[in-house]
């Protein structure tokens, strides 16, 4: 919020320089959003504090911090005439929720000119133009105590009553900026002769507005569900000074200050006399009290804040103190403090005013609790520095993607459909990184994720049926060579992770798309000729402890087996059949694979076995069942 | 004794030589001995605590069997009957009792290495000397007090020394090199004379004059057989277990029953002989012809008994053969490896014509900096959690204060999943109410994160990206920790200088709540682009736990206390690593160097 300072300093007497108050509302919690300009401090807006949206807020507690006096401004408190019963404008309110109180006062004979110059000066530093000088009043009130006001000329009423109701479908209204807005039932607006006047805490309307000819007018000023103001306020796309203000937590109480606030004023600008008209109020909230424990003080903070200085704070920041003993006081909440839930909001304040830079630090000297982390997150650290030390290249990506995949989680309220659903693969969102290498003139992308895959898996929306899984996705592309030469590389890095975590017994079936990785039955991922991936939670699960230092001396000796085989033949399946086929056999390994011209490939397979082993009846012997049992030849 | 030259010793640079030629200089007797003086010996002569060689001295005119040989001032005197005819001039040929002479040299190491464990274990000890066989006894005497001696853990360390296949090396030092290099010198040592040396492994040097073997693994097992203490002196006694060794003549033949661990250490005895001797290129491969050749090398014959022992010897043996046989293979390469390097290093390799780096992988900067993080905090006792991306709004909002319509959720634009209850998760302190509801305190905890938020991305702003969360829930802890954390991580990332201002900030998890700013490193707080001339840099969110989230979480606010803070990640790691863009961190334009 913008506070010019001539404006702020029309309730506090302060000697400090501009960006010495800039640097106090620091401290208090109101940070500058742009540099000062002007001797105007543009102050964040802070969504608790609905009354640091009004420039007496903001002295209030600068003069709680500085310790000087708060000088309130003048407000007119008489009750006005009673109108006679046909110049009463009645209120109905329809339907409940939206309206809390509604609080109103009729002027006549009021003259409608410029503002004096003090008054359009302080409003144009602000950034509200001048229009006159009853709406100009409205909206000094508005910012000054921070809350809305609405004056209109009675005279355009066909009828003295408004009524607040639910706005019909396609019922339109033209706003005081000119702007014609359609409406529907979700949005609560005032009407007059059943048209739309304004919109209910959002915008006035064009056609009751104060104008230089107007010379009686009905005042309001509101309190209203602040939840419904929001919905309606996104949904019609209106954001202004009033919606800044009403759709945060504002009290009920703030309704007859402004009310007073402005009958003051319109009477010293305008003239006129005002009368007394109704105020829709149907459940006054009690004034609320609250308990501090000064003990509670020193729980929070470490320090122990003198009881008279907490008692000072607190008056200052006009909370009033109902009942006090030694241990702790209880006071009654302002009503612009609408933000105060518990007990610890009051400590806030004392530890806000007395500034935290005052609070030392320390450190924690209790033992530390058990570690709790999961083993997921340091096994998968693990698995990225396994794949670091292969060349690999870790990426992180978006998980949010316009996914075709069936069960893919779609969002709500995308922005936009290319962020439309979440990942089911991490393929999906790293595999476009990998073809992006080439761009930047490596001839070689070797990259991998670690991350999350998203899935809906069942037609319900109810929060079970969202599942999150997580995986390793490598991807390797060497532009430079064969698909096949790839898919080696892609297999050796495979075996290789696996090798690492202890995993030597899987195999790779045919599956429609790709190639699963089994592992005892169970399926722990997949493989294609430029990437695999796996899930990280089942290799935990499995990973095994081996150690790899070799400790004693390995008496083995090997032989080769060149296989010549079908194209479309499984040399996995063959592999392990070698594996199991005697118990001297201690490891198969692939040499070589070739593709030939014809439909036939050949292999070279390293055997190695114990040391006592006859190599040549032992190869005799796997290649003749070899022959028979698959379609290939051994060359002899 | 006239003027005559020294005898040359060639027992102290060879010990394992058995045979040699040599010149007779002079021949003498003494009472009933015949003595013969040579230019040069391989026997070894009485002293050092060691005893002296026997052997065979012949000519073609005579031979004398050696009995005992002197030393003498530099000349030594190898005492017999001379059968036949010597004189001085005639070449003679020098055989030693091989047998006899590797006894000795067992002894003799075993007690040098009796003495290295010694002086380990018992430093306070001064030697005083050796006994290696003279009189039948093996002891090494000592200096010193002891109030107790544990034989067996000494027997444990000797043998544990001995296992370890220390190299036994021999050398010639002044006595001054001598001085700088050992830590134990007899008084009795002449000044201007080279002195022979030895060192077992990279132990301290000692002087010594005996033969040595060239590796503790030539020596069976070493035993302390008694310790005997009389005024100060102590003698510890000891025994090796000798491993006997066969003449190279003889041959094994297939069948016949024979110490095959004997063959096997003697095998290695004269294998790391030949290897320290072999330094020329032809001589490699003359040694892997004399071990392992199919036909005749000594290694392989060896291996060929294998067929014809029975079950158990057979699996014994079996490996323990093989592993010789590799064992010699990999050593010889090694050997010849170490030669051809030499060789070629002489010549010239171009070092300073540098290469490009092997293509190693790199990890994300964001888990980089995540990894430092998790460190840190693991040091001050924080476990790391994670939770889900797809939540719900109870864990996301309601949990942490955040009632339905509140101001505060225009903070945070929600990606929705199914409105207004499931959605992905717009800050890491979903994870915080999680772990609050799932866990007792006391809780020290750091979330690492991926959040969603509903913005159109831009440079700074993307839909995706990462928070770091921490959170610490126990008795009697105050925003004075919170604090003292915060300080020391920033110190962490951003060195011993930084500036930290801590303000009031509204957060509806916390309160009370703390924003932290840094003072802008840039401009040193006087105002610059970088931090939007407030001359301090918004760092994170931080606060005490609101009571209402402890309550919603099942703990007891009037019992515990805590706080939490919050970071963004991304723009740390940005400026860090020099990108501009979030959306190329996270994108397909990321690529490596």
């Amino acid at each position: 919020m913008k506070v010019p300072l001539i404006w702020l300093k029309d309730y506090i007497d302060t000697k400090l320089s501009p960006s010495e108050i800039a640097s106090k509302f620091t401290s208090l919690g109101l940070m500058l959003d742009s540099p000062i300009v002007d001797d105007i401090l543009d102050l964040e807006h802070r969504m608790d504090r609905s009354d640091w949206l009004s420039i007496i807020g903001c002295a209030r507690d600068l003069s709680a911090m500085e310790n000087i006096p708060l000088n309130f401004p003048k407000t007119y408190i008489k009750k006005g005439k009673i109108p006679k019963d046909k110049d009463l404008v009645n209120i109905k309110v329809r339907g409940k929720g939206v309206v809390n109180r509604f609080n109103t006062r009729v002027f006549k004979n009021v003259k409608v000119k410029k503002s004096p110059t003090w008054l359009s000066k302080r409003l144009e530093l602000y950034g509200i133009p001048s229009i006159n000088n009853i709406v100009d009043i409205t909206n000094f009130v508005m910012v000054e105590l921070g809350q809305p006001m609405h004056a209109q000329d009675l005279s355009v009423f066909k009828k003295r009553e408004i009524v607040i109701r639910q706005a019909k479908k396609n019922e339109k209204i033209t706003t005081l900026l000119g702007e014609t807005i359609t409406l529907d039932p979700s949005v609560s607006i005032l009407t007059e002769n059943d048209t739309p006047i304004c919109i209910t805490g959002i915008v006035g309307g064009k056609r009751t507005a104060v104008t230089e000819n107007t010379r009686e007018i009905i005042l309001d000023s509101g309190n209203y569900n602040q939840v419904s103001i929001r919905r309606s306020s996104r949904k019609l796309k209106i954001q202004n000074e009033t919606v800044l203000r009403s759709d945060k937590i504002l009290h009920p109480a703030q309704n007859q200050l402004a009310i007073e606030r402005a009958t003051y004023l319109i009477l010293e600008l305008a003239g006129g006399e005002y009368y007394e008209n109704m105020d829709y109020f149907p459940n006054p909230p009690k004034p609320i009290n609250k308990k501090l424990r000064y003990e509670r003080i020193k729980e929070i903070s470490g320090v122990e804040i003198n009881q008279v200085e907490v008692k000072r704070i607190l008056k200052k920041l006009e909370y009033s103190i109902v009942e006090e003993n030694r241990e702790s006081l209880t006071v009654e909440i302002p009503s612009f403090r609408t933000d105060v839930e518990v007990e610890d909001d009051l400590v806030s304040d004392i530890l806000r005013i007395s500034d935290y830079t005052n609070i030392p630090s320390s450190h924690i000297n209790i033992a530390p609790p058990a570690n709790t982390t999961d083993p997921i997150y340091q096994f998968e650290d693990k698995l990225r520095d396994i794949m670091v030390s292969l060349g690999a290249n870790e990426h992180i990506t978006e998980p949010l993607t316009r996914s075709k995949a069936k069960n893919s989680v779609k969002l709500a309220n995308s922005l936009s459909s290319d962020k439309s659903t979440l990942r089911s693969t991490v393929y999906e969102t790293l595999n476009p990184i990998s073809l992006n290498y080439k761009k930047h003139n490596h001839s070689i992308a070797f990259v991998f994720e670690i991350g999350k895959t998203y899935h809906h898996i069942s037609d319900e929306l109810d929060y079970n049926s969202f599942q999150e899984k997580r995986e390793i996705c490598a991807i390797y592309r060497d532009y430079t060579s064969s698909l096949l030469a790839n898919s080696i590389f892609v297999r050796q890095a495979l075996a290789s992770v696996l090798n690492q975590i202890g995993i030597t017994d899987y195999e790779v079936t045919d599956g429609k798309k790709n190639g699963q990785i089994i592992h005892k039955g169970d399926e722990i991922g997949t493989i294609s000729p430029n990437n695999f991936a796996l899930d990280t939670k089942k290799l935990l699960e499995i990973k095994a402890f081996k150690s790899p230092l070799l400790t004693g001396y390995e008496n083995t000796k090997s032989f080769d087996l060149s296989l010549q085989l079908a194209k479309n033949s499984k040399l996995g399946i063959i592999q392990s059949y070698i594996e199991s086929y005697s118990s001297e056999i201690l490891g198969v390994t692939l040499i070589e694979e070739r593709l030939l011209e014809s439909d036939k490939r050949t292999s070279l397979l390293r055997i190695s076995t114990n040391a006592n082993t006859n190599s040549e009846r032992m190869s005799k012997n796997i290649a003749d069942s070899l022959e028979q049992e698959f379609k290939l030849k051994v060359r002899r | 004794m006239k003027n005559m030259e020294e005898t040359e010793a060639v027992y102290l640079t060879d010990s394992y030589a058995k045979e040699y030629s040599a010149k007779v200089k002079e021949i003498g007797k003494s009472g009933d001995t015949d003595y013969v003086i040579l230019d040069k010996t391989i026997f070894y002569p009485h002293g050092g605590g060691q005893p002296s060689d026997k052997g065979l001295i012949e000519s073609s005119l005579g031979k004398m069997k050696v009995r005992a040989v002197e030393y003498n001032n530099g000349l030594i005197k190898h005492l017999g009957n001379i059968n036949g005819k010597f004189k001085s001039g005639d070449a003679v040929q020098l055989h030693i009792d091989w047998e006899l002479r590797n006894k000795h040299m067992q002894w003799h190491t075993a007690g040098h290495l009796v003495d290295e464990a010694v002086t380990e274990l018992y430093p306070s000890l001064k030697p005083r000397k050796g006994v290696h066989g003279i009189g039948g006894e093996f002891y090494i005497e000592y200096e010193g007090e002891l109030s107790k001696m544990v034989v067996e853990s000494l027997e444990k360390r000797v043998n544990t020394l001995r296992e370890k296949n220390l190299k036994i090396t021999t050398e010639f030092v002044t006595k001054k090199e001598l001085k700088n290099r050992s830590s134990w010198i007899p008084s009795n040592l002449p000044e201007n004379k080279k002195l022979r040396v030895m060192q077992i492994g990279d132990r301290k040097i000692l002087p010594d004059g005996g033969t040595q073997l060239l590796n503790t693994s030539e020596l069976g097992e070493i035993r302390i057989t008694k310790v005997t203490t009389k005024d100060k002196l102590i003698q510890i006694h000891y025994d090796v277990k000798i491993l006997t060794s066969h003449p190279q003549k003889q041959t094994v033949k297939p069948g016949s029953k024979v110490d095959i661990i004997a063959e096997i250490a003697r095998n290695k005895v004269e294998f790391s002989h030949d290897l320290l001797k072999a330094n020329k290129s032809g001589e490699f491969e003359a040694l892997k012809n004399k071990y392992l050749s199919k036909k005749s090398g000594l290694t392989t014959k060896l291996l060929k008994l294998l067929p014809s022992l029975t079950g158990p010897d057979k699996k014994q043996y079996g490996p323990l053969l093989n592993e010789l046989k590799s064992s010699q293979e990999s050593e010889i390469e090694g050997r010849e490896q170490e030669f051809q390097d030499k060789k070629l290093s002489e010549h010239s390799i171009d070092l300073t014509a540098k290469y490009p780096p092997l293509p190693l992988g790199h990890l994300h900067p964001t888990t980089e900096i995540i990894r430092g993080l998790n460190e840190f905090f693991h040091y001050y006792g924080y476990s790391v959690a994670e939770g889900p991306e797809i939540e719900t709004a109870e864990y996301n909002f309601r949990k942490l204060n955040l009632p339905e319509g509140h101001p505060a959720t225009d903070l945070q634009d929600t990606l929705f999943i199914s409105e207004p209850d499931i959605l992905l998760r717009t800050h890491t302190s979903s994870v915080e109410a999680r772990v609050l509801t799932d866990y007792d305190p006391p809780i020290r905890v750091v979330v690492p994160g991926k959040v969603y938020r509903n913005e159109t991305s831009n440079k700074t702003n993307n839909s995706f990206f990462h928070q770091y969360q921490g959170f610490v829930v126990d008795k009697g802890i105050t925003i004075q920790h919170l604090k003292g954390v915060l300080e020391l991580a920033h110190k962490f990332l951003f060195g011993d200088n930084v500036v930290l201002r801590f303000r009031y900030k509204y957060y509806p998890e916390v309160s009370p709540g703390m924003g932290v700013d840094m003072r802008c490193q840039f401009c040193d707080g006087v105002g610059c682009e970088v931090c939007k001339h407030r001359g301090y840099i918004e760092m994170l969110g931080s606060g005490m736990i609101h009571y209402n989230t402890l309550l919603s979480c099942g703990i007891d606010p009037e019992v515990y206390t805590g706080f939490a803070f919050g970071m963004g990640l991304d723009r740390f790691v940005m400026s860090k690593y020099g990108v501009v863009d979030i959306r190329q961190l996270y994108g397909e334009e990321l690529s490596y160097k």
